[in-house]
């Protein structure tokens, strides 16, 4: 029974994320803060930590798995190994579009993967953040999937992106985000693949000076929880909680879009050499990740596939 | 059996030593040489290492070779001296159960969900390595106390 | 109010003598037991996390690396070839022990096995000739300090990876500073010697044959760091990677070059680096779950703001942090204070605009100050319980080197060139 001291009861949120401060993650997190904060009246007490301080990504998931009071900002390559149909949302040319894929977070079917990982013990708070558009950063040029063979490719330590740089035909290397500088200027590695903004951010453009827009993974990122945790807050504070989540994941889409503006300009400025390549290139190569794939659902690729035509009809 | 219970703590973790160093240079031949890097030699060297660093805690406790400020202590009468070292031993008992023992099991039991990132192996099998080695360390500060190992509590040297 | 209860009960227990790892264990327990927002199990996990780190991988290559330098045969070498070149010399012996620790220190990441060896095999021959053993003894202490700044260094590793830093930026940015010391400590040595008598009667330079017979000989061991270096440098291998490598080249030295080792050594070998590194990791583990409690409470943010908001300067900065390390490094183990304090001085060392790389350097050498000073200093616990000499004794001949050791930082700290040049070339 909420009595008049519950009801001032303040919760400690702890938010944790690998991006840094700055970062359009970082920006959606401050935002989340004042907007939760504001309209709990103070019941809702954000604690941000950025730059993987309250440690690395599976560290922290596992953290929320115990009860602790934390809301990770993590991907669904990274979800895949508790829920595995949810790794599709990251492979390579499964949309076409950004909005596809906030569409697919909407269905149906979303809410049956969503319920298998609460029976795990975590859960989705908002899925609403828009993490950008992957391309790819070399040495040496890349027009085609053809130039690509052979070519070590760093990409992040997960099975997603293992099998999606092998499948169009690179060497992936996985290395960790901070080695990927120094590894291309040694020659350890030929190239390097994620939103632009972060290839910026991590200088990747004063040692690789082609740009490939290969596009080749288009990410929403969800904001996860333990259900522990998240049982524990009054139905008025989770509420508040989700909504504002939301509100701020919008609020950060548009940042993302600038950020990829200003950077490419940047980029050309610097002399970076910038190809649009033939993404249906790229994308036929890419239908094999259901192959490599065995973990997923027989009929994962015709569940999307009818997902995304029925909203492309319905439209 | 009694000898191979004594020192298998070495003898696993030389062992995974010896397997982290074969993995790693493995893996520098076939990325540079054959262009073709092994993807799992990370994860599995990490994984001995874990093994290797909590395995090697019984190690270094058999060999009193624990890094402490004695300073203070070497201060003090022989008598309190000796009382303070026993003490220090019952602590670090205390604590290799409670923390090491009892909360590491804990965690690896509760922890099977999370998994490695390319083989996908339960941590279960990693974090085992923290209750394990200090199952192995409270064995040999058992022995200390049964047989009165003077020599041991004062850090004049090891257990054989 | 937690957390400075848990400061404490660190400082008291280490105190008591329990371990240090062991304490800030403890203490970190008694963190979590209190602390709702975080399961207990918990610390666990960020111990873990303190060692499972690819770059940290490295420091248990580059003990083993330096351990099996005495197992095959290496060491050897070194000694032979460090006396050719300078055993002649007034003071020969106390500049054979300089260089020896430069040699050794492009094989090996750790100063404590460098110390040891130095004190078990050097010493003795050093009072032959009528050095007092505390000389030597302090000489091989300070001198063993050269060992973690020429890389690999174990220390560059750890604040490499704790800081973000490149490693290899690290390993480069060490060798002027290295050398550099390692030559103040020569002149320093050959004027103590000349001004004490340390073996000022004249003898024959090493005949050109000998000098050659011994590098001959040595060649492959010297080649060692270079290989390393290079690898680097030509993206062959990681820093983590060239220290499996390093280990291999050891071996294949001690197996089919010099064929000094058995099986039975190898075993040994391994046994003793484990026992090291073990000891090593399990400080490095509960400095990681003592330095995330630290983040949790945002400690760091606060000091940040706290010193920036006194100090304006760069160089008063600098100067301020290395009499806080210096006086800090008397009461608490090196390693530790790097692991806890690398993350609240880096936001620090940014906002003020100095390069990471450059801080590091000046870092390293502030801490090893510590490890050379009373109270409490591990190689000076080190060597002089190897070879039974007064720690009373040891202060007295220490402090010339100590006055040398703050002269080098200094020029460090504030000519970043020599640290920063190199890399720059490279
Ligand atoms: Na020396
Ligand atoms: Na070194």
């Amino acid at each position: 029974t909420p009595t008049a001291t519950s009801e001032k009861e303040v919760f400690t949120v702890n938010i944790a994320y690998g991006n840094q401060p700055g970062e359009p993650v970082d920006q959606v997190a401050r935002k989340w803060k004042e907007l939760a904060e504001e309209r709990s009246d103070g019941r809702l007490d954000f604690h941000i930590y950025p730059s993987s301080q309250l440690g690395s990504e599976a560290d922290v998931v596992e953290q929320a798995l115990f009860g602790s009071n934390v809301i990770i900002f993590t991907g669904y390559d990274f979800l895949m190994n508790f829920v595995q149909d949810l790794g599709v949302l990251t492979a390579p040319y499964i949309v076409d579009d950004v909005d596809d894929l906030f569409y697919l977070a909407e269905t149906e079917w979303f809410e049956e993967q969503r319920k298998e990982l609460m029976d795990i013990g975590f859960d989705i708070v908002s899925t609403n953040t828009l993490y950008g558009e992957r391309h790819l950063m070399t040495t040496r040029e890349v027009l085609t999937p053809d130039d690509l063979r052979g070519m070590k490719i760093r990409v992040p330590n997960n099975q997603m992106y293992i099998n999606t740089f092998s499948v169009l035909g690179a060497s992936p290397t996985p290395l960790p985000l901070g080695d990927m500088y120094a590894s291309l200027q040694q020659g350890v590695i030929d190239g390097a693949e994620n939103p632009i903004p972060v290839l910026e951010a991590s200088k990747t453009n004063e040692v690789a000076k082609y740009l490939a827009l290969t596009g080749h993974t288009k990410i929403m990122s969800p904001w996860v929880s333990g259900t522990d945790f998240l049982d524990e807050l009054p139905d008025d504070l989770l509420e508040i909680l989700r909504e504002t989540g939301d509100e701020a994941g919008e609020y950060g889409k548009n940042i993302v879009y600038e950020q990829e503006e200003d950077v490419l300009e940047l980029f050309e400025e610097q002399g970076i050499i910038i190809n649009e390549v033939d993404q249906d290139a790229f994308k036929e190569k890419a239908e094999r990740i259901f192959e490599v794939t065995p973990e997923w659902s027989p009929d994962l690729q015709q569940t999307i596939e009818e997902l995304l035509e029925n909203r492309s009809t319905t439209q | 059996m009694k000898r191979l219970i004594n020192n298998i703590d070495d003898f696993l973790s030389a062992v995974a030593l010896a397997g982290i160093i074969l993995l790693i240079s493995l893996n520098v031949f076939f990325r540079f040489v054959l262009n073709n890097p092994i993807t799992w030699t990370e994860e599995i060297s990490l994984a001995l290492f874990i093994w290797l660093v909590f395995v090697g805690l019984s190690s270094a406790m058999k060999t009193n070779s624990h890094v402490g400020i004695d300073y203070f202590v070497r201060k003090l009468p022989e008598r309190w001296r000796f009382r303070l070292q026993v003490f220090r031993l019952v602590f670090i008992f205390a604590l290799t159960l409670v923390v090491f023992v009892y909360w590491g099991a804990a965690f690896a039991i509760h922890g099977v969900a999370k998994v490695t990132p390319v083989l996908g192996v339960s941590y279960t099998f990693i974090t085992l390595a923290v209750p394990v080695g200090s199952v192995l360390v409270l064995y040999h500060l058992i022995r200390v106390f049964i047989r009165k190992d003077r020599d041991y509590v004062n850090q004049e040297r090891g257990i054989e | 109010m937690i957390l400075a209860i848990t400061l404490i009960l660190m400082l008291i227990l280490m105190m008591m003598n329990i371990p240090v790892a062991y304490a800030m264990i403890a203490a970190c327990a008694f963190y979590f037991i209190f602390n709702d927002s975080f399961a207990n199990e918990i610390l666990i996990q960020r111990m873990m996390s303190g060692i499972e780190s690819f770059p940290l991988l490295a420091i248990v290559f580059f003990v083993t690396a330096g351990i099996l330098m005495n197992y095959t045969g290496i060491t050897e070498r070194m000694l032979r070839f460090a006396q050719v070149l300078t055993g002649h010399m007034t003071g020969g012996l106390a500049k054979v022990n300089v260089l020896l620790s430069v040699l050794m220190g492009g094989l090996s990441g750790s100063n404590i096995a460098d110390a040891a060896m130095q004190s078990k095999v050097l010493v003795p021959e050093m009072t032959k000739r009528n050095y007092p053993p505390a000389f030597s003894t302090a000489l091989t202490a300070a001198t063993s300090l050269i060992t973690p700044i020429i890389p690999p260094g174990i220390a560059l590793i750890m604040y490499g990876y704790i800081g973000n830093v490149s490693i290899g930026q690290l390993f480069m940015a060490g060798i002027v500073p290295g050398l550099m010391l390692s030559v103040i400590f020569l002149i320093l040595v050959h004027f103590l010697a000349k001004k004490r008598g340390f073996e000022v009667e004249k003898k024959p330079a090493a005949k050109p044959k000998e000098i050659l017979f011994a590098s001959k000989d040595a060649i492959l061991a010297i080649l060692l760091p270079i290989i390393i270096i290079g690898g680097i440098r030509f993206g062959v291998f990681s820093p983590t990677e060239a220290g499996a490598v390093a280990v291999i080249y050891a071996l294949l030295l001690g197996f089919l070059i010099y064929r000094k080792m058995t099986g039975r050594d190898l075993f040994e070998a391994l046994k003793e680096s484990v026992n090291l590194t073990a000891t090593i990791m399990i400080i490095i583990a509960a400095g990681t779950a003592f330095g995330w409690i630290l983040t949790l409470e945002q400690v760091p943010q606060f000091l940040t703001e706290y010193v920036t908001g006194y100090i304006s300067s760069p160089a008063i900065f600098l100067f301020v942090v290395m009499i806080f390390l210096i006086a800090v490094g008397t009461l608490i183990e090196g390693n530790v204070l790097l692991i806890i304090l690398t993350p609240i001085l880096l936001p620090m060392v940014n906002s003020f605009g100095i390069d990471p790389v450059h801080f590091g350097l000046f870092f390293i050498l502030c801490l090893s100050v510590g490890t050379i000073t009373p109270p409490v200093g591990t190689i000076m616990f080190t060597t002089a319980a190897i070879t039974k000499v007064k720690i009373e004794d040891f202060i007295k001949e220490v402090w010339p080197f100590w006055l040398a050791l703050i002269v080098a930082i200094l020029l460090i700290a504030y000519i970043p060139a020599i640290s920063l040049w190199l890399p720059s070339i490279l």
